[in-house]
């Protein structure tokens, strides 16, 4: 089998004592980051982003990673003992989950979810190393025309994955192109809207224009609307699920794992999707659905091991066809760049041991976060109690750092708190800012490939649609805004979304 | 009817916005070269974009003013008032200090800076608390980015 001996070097290159540790301080930062509410990966990537300058490409990625699934881990502890999700992906979690804290069962609970995770990590590790060459042999027969339709589809995706109205949705993706687009065109080399700024001559850097809309403008958010913790008073309890739990969430974990890896691997798809597509469900094949948010085992199961395979299985879309298919994913474009790594199906031809290595380290990392998650429960729960007034000076602190190291340019420090105030406004006005984010690392990559593709076709546009592949592509996207304006999938969209 | 309105009124700015950032774009893509379907120059893909923008911000303004019902997560308040502009304001003003202060006075005393500043946007906060996080950060900032990670900024005044 050669796929397990690819996998095998893979584990030799991920087991190195330097990639280990690199592997548990990004699970345990990304524990930590999804544990705390008001924080979340993309910030924390986006900050350590200038930090892995100095690392080996692929510890670099390890580390990254680990806080991106990490995250889905942490995430679920704050959801089910202070119904609090500290990731926007165990929103659902906190339904059936704190139910069951209170209930004196959070143990239990928080232990179906760690392992539930891991079962679903470890099937979504083994999908992307099987997935993983069919893929990118697929990729080989993209042309620009390809590229243009599956980043359409990526961008739809999106706007169906956001919070709230769609048609704002859609503007925001449009504006997130739009700013892609500012500094120098490569083609011609006209510097566009730089108004002879220097610093806008390459554009607005991604960790400037993340740490703004994710970063700061969270902070003024939170703090504008005040955010109160209720504290849990009663006792955490067994972590070790009964047999009863077992018997009722296996079937649970497996559909949840089943349909976050589907989902995650559509672009626009991730952790968050997956987590409210699992939980909805559940509750429609639950023989007694008025038991869901009273404390269903089945209601925690399904959403967090769907929300774990789906952050994995979103590494496919971007290891294979270099689209990265969320924000997170985006900022791991950026750290392949820093390290002149081009994402695309050459990456696992010509570095094997990068593309490999990261995906055992997946496994790896799982694994540490189960060791980490369950014993460890009292720590996390400790961290619990800091309170916001504490953490949000830090937070800002980090991200001043962060974004001064990229350059060390003030003037991008500036252009940050321009964001910043940017991003609070969307907030105001119920515009979610990942589809900007998206839009903006898509939007040069797209101007590049519509010219390309114009120009093969000598002008003629229908090339999107005689080409059978795209064509493909832009009718699952079609398909995708149908089902989306279908009554019924509005309804769910509606119920799963409504929260703020 | 006031929730009805406020509603209306976020989805009215919010149309408007749009439709604001997308003439501009656009205005300012006609500079450039437009070129051909077939040989786009730099100016033809944002005036594009900049007119999709126009559109769907009249779009969104045009329903609001229709008052069409909005199946949306509940508003929280009011889009504006002043005694939120706060927090916006305080750390705006810190981050900003921070880009002053970090090559002048070094980061020591920058980290310091945007503690004190962002600390006075909760009106919760206490000065000893404020006092003992702002040198615990100012020290694990100088200690982890300079000293651990080796970043060439400057640290100290001196």
């Amino acid at each position: 089998m050669e796929l397990f001996s690819q996998l095998g070097h893979g584990f030799e290159a991920a087991l190195s004592l330097t990639n280990l540790g690199y592997c548990l301080i990004g699970v345990t930062l990304g524990t930590l980051v999804g544990v705390l509410p008001g924080i979340g990966p993309v910030a924390t990537i986006a900050m350590l982003l200038p930090v892995t300058y100095g690392q080996p490409p692929l510890s670099a990625l390890i580390m990254l990673a680990g806080i991106y699934y990490g995250a889905q881990y942490g995430g679920s502890t704050s959801a089910i003992l202070v119904n609090l999700p500290g990731e926007s992906s165990s929103v659902v979690t906190c339904l059936d989950g704190h139910a069951m804290a209170r209930k004196g069962r959070a143990g239990a609970a928080l232990g179906i979810a760690a392992l539930g995770s891991f079962f679903a990590g470890t099937v979504a590790t083994l999908l992307i190393a099987a997935l993983a060459d069919p893929l990118a042999t697929l990729a080989l027969k993209f042309g620009p025309a390809e590229y243009f339709s599956l980043m359409v589809l990526g961008l739809i995706a999106a706007v169906v994955l956001a919070n709230g109205s769609l048609v704002k949705a859609v503007a925001m993706t449009v504006l997130g192109l739009l700013l892609g687009l500012i500094g120098t065109d490569v083609n011609s080399g006209t510097e566009r809207y730089s108004f002879g700024i220097p610093e806008l001559s390459d554009g607005f850097g991604f960790v400037v224009v993340s740490m703004g809309l994710f970063g700061i403008a969270e902070i003024i958010h939170n703090l504008e609307k005040g955010i109160e913790r209720n504290i849990f008073a009663t006792s955490v309890g067994g972590i070790w699920p009964t047999r009863a739990d077992f018997k009722a969430a296996w079937k649970p974990v497996l559909r949840g794992t089943f349909l976050g890896s589907v989902l995650g691997v559509l672009p626009g798809g991730g952790a968050i999707l997956s987590s409210f597509a699992a939980y909805t469900i559940e509750k429609k094949l639950a023989k007694d659905p008025s038991r869901f948010g009273q404390g269903a085992i089945e209601g925690v199961a399904a959403p967090e091991s769907a929300n774990n395979a789906g952050a994995q299985t979103s590494f496919i879309p971007l290891l294979t066809l270099g689209i990265p298919p969320n924000a997170v994913m985006a900022l791991m474009v950026g750290a392949m760049m820093i390290h002149g790594i081009v994402p695309g199906p050459q990456v696992m031809t010509e570095k094997p041991e990068l593309f490999w290595g990261l995906i055992a380290s997946m496994w790896i990392g799982n694994l540490m976060l189960v060791l980490l998650n369950l014993p460890l429960i009292g720590i996390w729960i400790r961290l619990l109690r800091v309170p916001y007034q504490v953490l949000y000076p830090a937070i800002l602190v980090f991200c001043c750092i962060g974004i001064y190291s990229v350059n060390q340019s003030t003037t991008e420090v500036a252009f940050a708190v321009g964001f910043g105030l940017l991003g609070w406004l969307f907030i105001k006005l119920q515009c979610e800012p990942a589809p900007l984010l998206l839009g903006f690392v898509l939007g040069p990559l797209m101007e590049e490939n519509l010219r390309r593709a114009m120009l093969l076709a000598r002008g003629d546009p229908t090339v999107f649609v005689t080409r059978g592949l795209s064509l493909t592509l832009l009718l699952m996207a079609v398909a995708l805004l149908v089902i989306l304006v279908l009554p019924s999938v509005r309804r769910t969209r509606d119920v799963a979304f409504h929260e703020d | 009817m006031s929730f009805r309105r406020s509603l209306d009124q976020r989805e009215f700015i919010a149309g408007a916005a749009f439709l604001l950032f997308g003439i501009s774009f656009s205005l300012i893509a006609l500079h450039y070269p437009l070129g051909t379907a077939m040989r786009m120059g730099p100016g033809y893909f944002p005036v594009l974009l900049g007119l999709i923008l126009s559109c769907i911000g009249v779009l969104i303004g045009i329903s609001a003013l229709r008052r069409r019902p909005i199946d949306d997560a509940p508003t929280t308040g009011a889009p504006f008032t002043w005694s939120s502009l706060r927090p916006a304001l305080l750390i705006s003003a810190s981050v900003l200090l921070f880009a002053v202060a970090i090559e002048s006075v070094g980061l020591a005393l920058a980290t310091f800076g945007v503690v004190a500043v962002s600390s006075l946007a909760n009106r919760e906060s206490r000065w000893p608390a404020v006092l003992a996080s702002g040198i615990a950060l100012s020290a694990m900032s100088v200690g982890i980015f300079a000293y651990g990670l080796r970043l060439p900024f400057r640290v100290t005044p001196f």
